[in-house]
């Protein structure tokens, strides 16, 4: 008999997983306290040291401006964890009680719901946050809404489709014979058990948006002209990449890596909290 | 699992997509046949507009011209056989060469001149470049091929008004077919005649075998939209196309390097600039625009931004135009900048810049980099960078900007339409003076000038205006851009015009 192990520790078990978890360690703590560790500043402009090659100086070069790209690259991915981070939060806000209300209604307040969301995962997501930052402009809330908004029908799906399966399971059924109102069943049966699944699509959402936000900067769209931003650095060096790949590179490695992070992460939460492969996990120790 | 794979084969179709574009591109590729890569796609080549100064690259080949700019600019006759300017100094008395006809067999003749001025300037029509024609007060039908323009006052520049890329002759015929889709299927009597237009895809050209003299060398001449850059030059670069416009200046010495190719190079064919708004505070102070003018290193902006591609601006009116008179350019001096803004009592005030995107070489590169030095002196800027061209006019014609950033091509080489269009009174907010520039004295000069039949005295005026208009610093003077184009290496006597960019295509051919 294995030792318990709890999710986390399955995730930072399985090979991808602690990738994933490294990743989004080093991403977290270089947007965070990176900028504060060097000398130079984001926007330290000085034209005459524009274009140069990494060095002890610039780690990472400096780019049209003379601007040091790591540190760039460092503040710039702030907004983009943001707006990943305030994606989750809304389809958490919004999703998780629309899935729990279609859920545990059922009946037409389930069909109207439903179909609301069945439009917005019709349409693309890059169109969806175009569309809502060409009405109510640019700014980092507004593309925080934006990309949040298609996360709405993800999380309500998701959450809609546990509730159901939860209310038909004994333990559910056994608390209501015993008479245990709807708020208690809420909250001490059914959060519990849809936790897992809430934690582990908040993964992928939040690689889902740091890529759209990054995608939007880069058709130029939301940050002012000149912000430290990932999509944006993108753009504005696009037309040098074939004398200063260096410009486009980075940024787009920082991208990368950090969406493949939370990829793996959210990849490997989902392995957790899946009973068949936990386990498995559980009886080899491998993944 | 299936999404998967699903995700794969969509990749694989995008791929395939993506490498059939280039053998697309290769379509119709002769010895004789030209395949020109072009920035961006026109809403039509009707002449009552110019959206895009390659518009008149096309121009000069489908119509022909009362007179037209030779290589080095000079406007010569084209379809004047003879001109005389009568005693009274405004009746100019024009004989056409005969047997010319447009490509539709319409006769080349007085009526057709008449029918092309009268609808440019007819009031209706609101034909942004009216202007051209507006020095004429009457057009005349005097015979068959004689036609008479009498000017408003004496127009010494009256040739190079009706030698610019839109001083076209066209079709009456045609025009009265067509009507509104005559800038769709535009009829000339130039050496090339319009075959047909695939929106986005290309333009096709023929050789006109009606013309007068010399067959020219070229069967086909194809236009193509490229937008991208790196794209227009690759293609060039594999010889899937012969000629590009507007080269990345960071892309030169590469290019230069590659023998299949070369360069063609405009020298300063813009004045680019941004121009600032004098009824809006702070840039309605006269030290705010100075401070401004001092604290951009314009020389920093031309080595880094253009890669070397030009050169300080030094007035209104850089050379090749009349008169011509290098004042400037201001220092780089921040010191003095953060004075000057400090004696206006602006220091820290916010300044909204708008600059366009992809209308001109690093023009959105250029914005950010005199926002930057704009606030190494301490004062807050907000820059809008718009990429598309009638909202980036629609923002200026708002009039909520400080500074709006121009290149301005002079068209006609000559000064009067360029102070008229950019910095004349009664043309105060209005496009292209939407920085509101008006000075009485200065308006009272531009038409002494335009009236002098002098050459020495007209430029001597144009110096005194120049003077009078530096020295209320209208605009952030920064650089003259070269205009560079991409040719292969074994295209010959192809020309290009030093102030506007435009291409002279007719008389070119291929040496191998």
């Amino acid at each position: 008999m294995p030792a318990r192990v709890g999710p986390l520790g399955l995730v930072l078990h399985s090979a991808a997983g602690g990738i994933g978890s490294v990743l989004v360690a080093v991403t977290l703590l270089a947007v965070t306290i990176g900028p504060w560790l060097s000398s130079h500043e984001a926007d330290g402009f000085d034209m005459a040291g524009a274009f140069q090659p990494s060095s002890a100086r610039h780690w990472l070069g400096t780019d049209q401006m003379g601007r040091d790209l790591l540190v760039r690259i460092m503040a710039g991915g702030r907004l983009s964890l943001l707006v990943g981070l305030g994606t989750v939060l809304l389809g958490i806000g919004v999703g998780v009680p629309l899935g729990l209300v279609s859920g545990g209604a059922g009946g037409k307040l389930d069909a109207v719901i439903m179909r609301g969301v069945d439009i917005l995962l019709a349409i693309p997501a890059l169109i969806v946050a175009l569309a809502v930052i060409a009405v109510i402009g640019p700014g980092a809330l507004n593309i925080t809404l934006a990309i949040g908004l298609r996360s709405i029908p993800i999380y309500a799906r998701i959450v809609r489709a546990e509730v159901i399966g939860l209310t038909a399971r004994d333990f559910i059924q056994g608390a209501r014979a015993l008479g245990a109102r709807p708020g208690r069943i809420l909250w001490r049966h059914l959060l519990p058990n849809l936790a897992g699944s809430v934690v582990a699509i908040s993964g992928l959402r939040m690689a889902t948006g740091i890529l759209t936000a990054a995608s939007l900067t880069f058709l130029g769209l939301g940050v002012p002209a000149g912000e430290a931003e990932w999509g944006a650095m993108i753009n504005e060096a696009k037309q040098y990449i074939r004398v200063h790949s260096h410009l486009v590179t980075y940024p787009g490695v920082a991208i990368m890596l950090s969406v493949l992070g939370f990829n793996l992460v959210g990849d490997a939460l989902q392995d957790a909290i899946n009973p068949r492969i936990r386990a498995r996990i559980r009886s080899t120790g491998t993944n | 699992m299936r999404e998967r794979r699903m995700l794969m084969s969509v990749g694989a179709l995008m791929l395939l997509l993506v490498l059939a574009t280039p053998i697309g591109l290769a379509w119709a590729a002769g010895k004789q046949d030209l395949v020109v890569l072009l920035s961006r796609e026109f809403g039509h080549l009707d002449p009552v507009d110019l959206q895009a100064s390659d518009q008149g690259i096309l121009f000069h080949l489908i119509f022909s011209y009362l007179y037209r700019l030779n290589k080095d600019a000079v406007p010569v006759p084209d379809l004047v056989e003879s001109e005389r300017i009568e005693k009274d100094n405004v009746t100019w008395t024009l004989t056409l060469k005969k047997g010319r006809t447009f490509h539709d067999g319409t006769p080349v003749n007085a009526d057709a001149v008449k029918h092309t001025i009268d609808r440019m300037v007819d009031p209706e029509r609101k034909a942004p470049q009216r202007v051209l024609f507006a020095p004429i007060k009457e057009v005349r039908v005097r015979g068959e091929h004689t036609v008479q323009l009498v000017t408003h006052q004496p127009f010494p520049a009256l040739r190079y008004n009706l030698a610019h890329s839109n001083a076209v002759i066209l079709s009456p015929t045609a025009d009265r077919k067509l009507g509104k889709d005559f800038g769709r299927n535009p009829v000339g009597s130039g050496p090339y005649r319009f075959v047909e237009w695939v929106a986005g895809q290309r333009i096709v050209l023929q050789r006109y075998d009606g013309g007068p003299g010399p067959r020219p060398y070229w069967e086909t001449i194809i236009f193509k939209p490229v937008p991208d850059t790196v794209t227009r030059e690759l293609l060039v670069e594999k010889g899937e196309a012969d000629v590009a416009v507007r080269v990345n200046p960071l892309d030169t010495a590469r290019l230069s390097a590659n023998k299949a190719v070369r360069l063609l190079v405009a020298e300063g064919a813009r004045n680019a600039f941004f121009q600032l708004n004098m009824t809006r505070p702070p840039t309605d102070n006269l030290k705010v625009r100075q401070a401004l003018n001092y604290a951009v290193d314009k020389d920093a902006i031309i080595k880094v931004v253009l890669n070397g591609a030009g050169s300080p601006s030094r007035t209104v009116l850089e050379k090749p135009l009349l008169g011509s008179k290098a004042i400037g350019p201001y220092p780089y001096d921040p010191k003095k900048a953060r004075q000057l803004l400090k004696e206006a009592g602006a220091d820290g005030a916010t300044i909204d810049i708008v600059v366009s995107q992809g209308n001109h070489v690093q023009d959105a590169a250029t914005g950010e980099a005199v926002a930057n030095y704009l606030k190494a002196v301490g004062l807050k800027v907000n820059l809008k960078v718009l990429g598309d061209q009638p909202a980036y006019v629609e923002l200026m014609r708002r009039r909520e900007h400080s500074a709006a950033f121009i290149a301005w091509s002079p068209g006609t080489f000559d000064p009067d339409q360029v102070l008229r269009r950019l910095l004349w009174g009664e043309n105060a907010g209005k496009p292209w003076n939407f920085g509101a520039f008006k000075d009485d004295a200065v308006d009272a000069l531009i038409e002494r000038a335009a009236g002098t039949l002098d050459p020495e005295a007209r430029k001597a005026l144009y110096e005194e205006i120049q003077e009078k208009i530096f020295a209320q610093v209208p605009w952030i003077f920064l650089h003259r851009l070269n205009g560079v184009s991409l040719l292969r290496a074994d295209i010959d006597n192809l020309h290009v015009l030093p102030g506007v960019e435009i291409l002279l295509i007719a008389d070119a051919r291929r040496t191998n």
